[in-house]
């Protein structure tokens, strides 16, 4: 298994391809395929998890990463402007590793969510598993150009998902996703140019994450941060930065960039909610780990408070319109953004604590929000309808289904014994720790797990408690339990998410090092 | 085997009781008490063998040790929690016998007590906040056990988020002094901690003590199932918040410690108050029990945290014995309406009246529980409740005059709680029956384990278990905990003692002509249904704290409301302001194209075919004429060349 990173990167790609040449109108072929594409990959992505070797030490970014893979891809030849070299370059470390795992047992998940659609499956399923190689790409990408090329591969599935096979107003919302990441792109595309020309190795421009982390910059260049070039009096690095600030924060998503996340939710179909709030938005925060931090670590020191802020800022403002939510999978939506909000603290803390919580609580948060979109589906599958005052004391008539929303609220809410509260706890305890950031960011971001206890519970007592109550008289008839389909998807997610509130070390001994020389790293930059 | 192993298996043997009772063999609860008499009997067994505190560490998080210790205040209070658990797993095979949930029931209850256990073993504070949140849980859980019943699921969201908002505090607290002091390992705490985590952690106890102000969501808890308000709202879990006082206490900064003695004695006040006017059975004992835990949280703060915990050991037995006999109450007018075929209020303490001699067992039990809450000699809760005023007075006199206040209304507490107790007797046993219904229609009979688990707790409050002298105020249990030492009698002391004995036994008294039977008082309380002034208003509902946190709850429900606007209307408006804005820009740049751009490039054609229309008028169309006029012109020129 040399290749096997390879593997799990093309394997989906190279399943789409043969799906091509499949008529379309064979429908139940496709799904199987997939299937059996994303199952491959999650075995694979287990091998690796397993494989992984925890205990290296690291002392410099090129140590840090496992099962390399590097081979000359693009060698063109531009004039005067020099030589433009990319390289297929993949591997991973401690911080892509638990990511990779969780985003193959989202797809797969993914893949059980949409066993039911019957419209153009081909087409569907061909968009599903390019958004699958791209998604764990953007995770394994050490050459910033091929990370660019994943993060926008993903925009192009992903609108067609929402656009063709999503809600009532899917054309607007799949528009307004695609031109927000795409303006995001484009701030990241900038960068990643100002990038290449400032980093060299081997004499030569690269588009070498390795190189930039490591900071080996060509005397004078532009990002320099020796040089101390400046762009209408900003420093560079601060203007890269704070153009990466917001490319990867639309994606996250953090408050105020955050308004495509409901609509894209709302109007998603289930499968895609899944792969959107457990996936999408964790490459926007690994981009955080590794480009804002992993890059400009210098920045990310004097912009700590700010990130903070937005953080707290995110934490709250979600946390509160989630509350004045009516539509359950709008609540979700916005719960999403608030949790997101504490990956922005624990990164800002700076601690190892606050960065391993972060990356901790990035998994966890990959594995409640599908469960909850899923939970939203249930309900929208059988009535089409999720306004949340349409329904009452469902919790007699369905009781295997409010007991996994329960848990997943729960776990949603930070309950001890559950991943959520591992997450916020480690952030938090980076937040109280670090001397960089005020007392008060820490109680406000403490606060924040009293407002997502509020909607939670309130959404429970609306919904499930109380008489049994539905709107029409012909949803009646269908409100029965869970079937074996969407068990099949909730019981793996919650044993995952109490495996993980019991035993938090199945991930974080993997990051453990990679976290370790991640905060060391950062620490190094402080002047 | 080795201790540990014994550790073990009393925390985890009620969650794997509640286990088998919900999924493997549904039955009617024997199995769950069956695990918890095991708990019960292996708490015993640590009493005797555990001399020295055991400790059993794990690294959890990565360079990040949490663990558990079982010193002797540990293995006392789980003998205590397992012992009410062991009497209300029994209580409750007969009170929810007929309930259709019973299963899902009792692995709540035995969720509740491993959790509970949980937070007695905790030595980390983190793991305590682990196990407070899940005892929390469960009270979420039991309060919302009647679903569907009206109130109940918001009275249960009440509780937990008034929890949760003291447990904010609680947590931002732990984790503040982790970053401060070395160790926050309970048995390895030292020094003396700032002020904002000693506050934080503080606010988060009282949230789970029901002190002043999160008092109100006890009184919604009672909207549970009996037997669990007897075990968790009134015994073990409303406790904890005293209990991890007592942990902290020495470390506390000193002005905390000040607010925590002010804060219990208005609690015990304002429960002792509010006790007074109502007319629901068990919101009366929850009334009650706010003001006990004030009794304790008073104590605590005083320094005589020792003295807090005999309370809490006494109070466990006699309050859980006066929610039992209140479930046996009710449970009997269940059964009346039941076989009356009439719905009947069974909480309302006005509509009874002479239940002596329809349920000796509960009148029994009911009288030596109460007394011992009103603080009688050879009682538990005389015993108990003198080591805390008398504290508080020594207290006091070292702080200075204002600081007297603090006993004064603890002795004032004293006053109120014998009168309530003594009216809540009058009203539900003395008498006539006061209901239409015919009390006579059925033959009841309170069964055993109905009458096991209240003679056991009755037994429990009398003075001899404690200390052979009735006027002591210290016992064996205080041995247990280190902290705090209950001042040595003397004049003064005795003095005190007597004032406590005339003012328990005059409230009883007082009680006694307002609520005997035939008073006119009484018939004039149970029969009037006007509306009363407005201090009895404030006094019947708890001076509106439940009402208070409906408004906060809907402050910010609207609040969010708002924010939803904004996000909206504003941010998500200001998006949509620019992507109009760039269609409007598009629109007016397609117009320039057309009109400015395309118009120049027309034009520039236009003036090219006027002047080619201007100058093409020159030649006529005709072909042959032009040819003609080419060939005369040829030849004019060419005769011209030739021949000029």
């Amino acid at each position: 298994m040399e290749n096997i990173l390879s593997y799990i990167f093309l394997f989906p790609l190279l399943i789409a391809a043969v799906m091509l040449f499949i008529r379309s109108d064979s429908t139940g072929i496709f799904k199987r395929l997939a299937l059996a594409a994303t199952s491959v990959q999650l075995v694979l992505s287990l091998f690796l998890f397993f494989q992984f070797d925890k205990s290296t030490v690291i002392s410099n970014w090129a140590d840090a990463f496992q099962f390399v893979e590097k081979i000359d891809w693009i060698n063109m030849k531009l004039g005067s402007v020099g030589v433009l070299n990319i390289d297929y370059f993949i591997g991973v470390d401690g911080i892509s590793m638990p990511l990779i795992a969780l985003s193959s047992l989202v797809l797969l998940i993914g893949v059980i969510a949409s066993w039911n659609l019957t419209e153009k499956t081909k087409g569907y399923f061909i968009l599903y598993l390019i958004l699958s190689s791209s998604i764990i790409g953007c995770f394994i990408a050490l050459d910033f150009f091929l990370f660019y090329l994943c993060f926008e591969f993903m925009l192009l599935p992903m609108f067609f998902l929402i656009g063709i096979w999503g809600g009532k107003r899917r054309s607007y919302a799949s528009i307004k996703f695609f031109l927000y990441t795409l303006v995001g792109s484009l701030f990241i595309l900038v960068v990643m140019i100002g990038l290449y020309l400032s980093v060299v190795e081997d004499g030569a421009n690269t588009f070498s994450l390795i190189g930039m982390m490591n900071g080996s910059y060509s005397s004078d260049s532009f990002l320099d941060p020796a040089s101390g070039k400046t762009i209408f009096g900003y420093s560079a690095r601060a203007v890269a930065f704070i153009f990466l600030l917001i490319g990867f924060g639309i994606k996250l998503p953090m408050v105020p960039v955050h308004t495509w996340l409901p609509d894209a939710h709302v109007e998603a179909p289930t499968a895609i909610s899944v792969v959107l709030a457990g996936l999408l938005l964790k490459v926007g925060a690994f981009g955080f780990f590794r480009i804002l931090y992993g890059v400009f670590p210098d920045m990310a020191v004097e912009y700590a408070g700010t990130i903070a802020i937005i953080g707290v800022l995110s934490i709250l403002y979600g946390g509160l319109n989630a509350l004045a939510q009516n539509d359950l999978k709008r609540m979700v939506a916005y719960s999403s953004v608030s949790h997101m909000g504490f990956v922005l603290v624990g990164l800002a803390s700076m601690t190892s604590e606050g960065a391993a919580g972060s990356l901790f609580h990035m998994v966890s948060h990959g594995l409640i929000s599908p469960a909850l979109f899923i939970i939203a589906g249930v309900i929208y599958d059988r009535t089409s309808n999720r306004q949340m005052e349409n329904f009452s004391g469902l919790a007699g008539k369905m009781p295997v289904y409010t007991f996994f929303t329960a848990l997943f609220f729960f776990a949603g809410l930070g309950l001890p014994g559950l991943s959520g509260f591992v997450g916020e706890l480690m952030v938090l305890l980076g937040v109280f720790k670090t001397t960089s950031l005020p007392i008060w960011i820490g109680l406000l971001a403490t606060s924040g797990i009293a407002v997502s206890a509020a909607y939670f519970l309130w959404t429970i007592q609306r919904m499930f408690f109380g008489k049994y109550f539905v709107r029409e008289k012909e949803w009646e008839s269908r409100m029965i339990d869970l079937d074996l389909r969407e068990k099949l998807m909730l019981v793996p997610l919650g044993l995952l998410v109490l495996i993980l509130g019991i035993y938090p070390r199945l991930i974080l001994d993997v990051s453990e090092s990679t976290i370790n020389f991640f905060t060391q790293h950062i620490a190094n930059s402080i002047p | 085997m080795s201790i540990e192993l014994l550790i073990l298996l009393v925390l985890f043997s009620p969650l794997i009781g509640g286990l088998i009772e919900a999924f493997v063999r549904k039955g009617s609860g024997l199995i769950p008490s069956v695990f918890i008499g095991l708990s019960f009997a292996i708490s015993l067994i640590l009493l005797f063998v555990t001399d020295s505190p055991e400790f059993i560490r794990w690294e959890w998080l990565n360079s990040f040790l949490i663990g558990i210790q079982l010193d002797k205040t540990a293995t006392i209070l789980l003998l205590l929690v397992s012992f009410i658990s062991l009497l209300v797993h029994v209580f409750s095979m007969v009170y929810m016998k007929e309930d259709p949930g019973v299963n899902r029931y009792f692995l709540k209850l035995g969720f509740f007590t491993f959790s509970m256990f949980g937070l007695i073993l905790s030595d980390h504070m983190l793991l305590l906040f682990v196990f407070w949140e899940l005892v929390g849980l469960a009270s979420y859980l039991l309060i919302g056990f009647w679903y569907r019943k009206e109130g109940v699921p918001s009275a249960a969201r009440m509780a937990f988020m008034v929890n949760r908002v003291a447990d904010i505090a609680l947590f931002a607290g732990i984790l503040l002094l982790s970053a401060q002091v070395d160790s926050i390992f309970l048995s390895e705490l030292s020094g003396q901690w700032f002020l904002l985590p000693s506050l934080l952690i503080a606010i988060g106890a009282f949230g789970k003590s029901a002190q002043f102000p999160f008092s109100g969501w006890l009184t919604k808890a009672m909207a549970g199932p009996t037997p669990v308000s007897a075990l968790i709202h009134a015994a073990t879990m409303v406790a904890a918040g005293v209990y991890l006082l007592y942990r902290v206490s020495p470390f506390l900064h000193e002005s905390v410690m000040t607010m925590i003695a002010i804060i219990g004695a208005v609690t015990a006040l304002y429960g002792g108050i509010s006790a007074m006017t109502q007319n629901d059975l068990k919101k009366a004992l929850a009334y009650s029990t706010i003001s006990q835990l004030g009794y304790m949280v008073l104590g605590i703060g005083v320094g005589s945290a020792g003295a807090s915990m005999f309370h809490l050991w006494t109070h466990a037995f006699f309050k859980a014995g006066l929610f039992l006999a209140a479930g046996s109450i009710i449970h009997y007018f269940h059964q009346l309406s039941e076989n009356g075929g009439q719905a009947i209020d069974s909480q309302d303490m006005r509509r009874m009246g002479g239940l002596k001699d329809k349920l000796p067992v509960t009148f029994w039990s009911f009288s030596i529980c109460g007394l011992a809450l009103a603080g009688i000699p050879f009682f538990s809760g005389f015993i108990s409740k003198e080591g805390i005023i008398l504290s508080s007075l020594v207290w006091a006199g070292q702080k200075g005059t204002l600081a007297y206040l603090i006993p004064d209304i603890a002795l004032l507490t004293a006053l109120l709680t014998s009168f309530y107790i003594g009216r809540m007797f009058f009203l539900i046993f003395l008498g006539e029956p006061r209901r239409t219904i015919k009390q006579s229609q059925i033959v009841y009979s309170e069964a055993a384990a109905i009458r096991i688990p209240l003679f056991l707790l009755a037994a429990g409050s009398l003075w001899v278990f404690y200390n052979w002298n009735p006027m002591a105020h210290v016992s064996w249990v205080n041995t247990y905990f280190d902290l705090g030492s209950v001042p040595e009698g003397n004049f003064f002391s005795a003095f005190i003692t007597l004032v406590a004995i005339f003012l328990a036994a005059g409230g009883i008294v007082l009680a006694y002509f307002l609520f005997k039977p035939g008073a006119r008082t009484l018939r004039t309380y149970t029969t009037d249904t006007r509306s009363v002034s407005i201090l009895g208003r404030n006094v019947f509902n708890g001076f509106y704290l439940t009402q208070s946190y409906q408004g906060l709850g809907l402050a910010t429900y609207i609040f969010s409301k708002k924010l939803a606007w904004a996000d909206k209307k504003i941010i998500d408006g200001f998006i949509h302001f620019f992507a109009v804005g760039t269609v409007v820009l598009a629109k007016v740049v397609d117009l320039i194209d057309k009109l400015i751009v395309d118009g120049l490039v027309n034009l520039s054609a236009r003036i090219a075919s006027f002047f080619g229309r201007r100058f093409s008028g020159v030649h006529s169309r005709e072909a042959q004429w032009q040819l003609i006029w080419l060939f005369i012109g040829f030849v004019l020129i060419l005769t011209w060349i030739l021949f000029f």
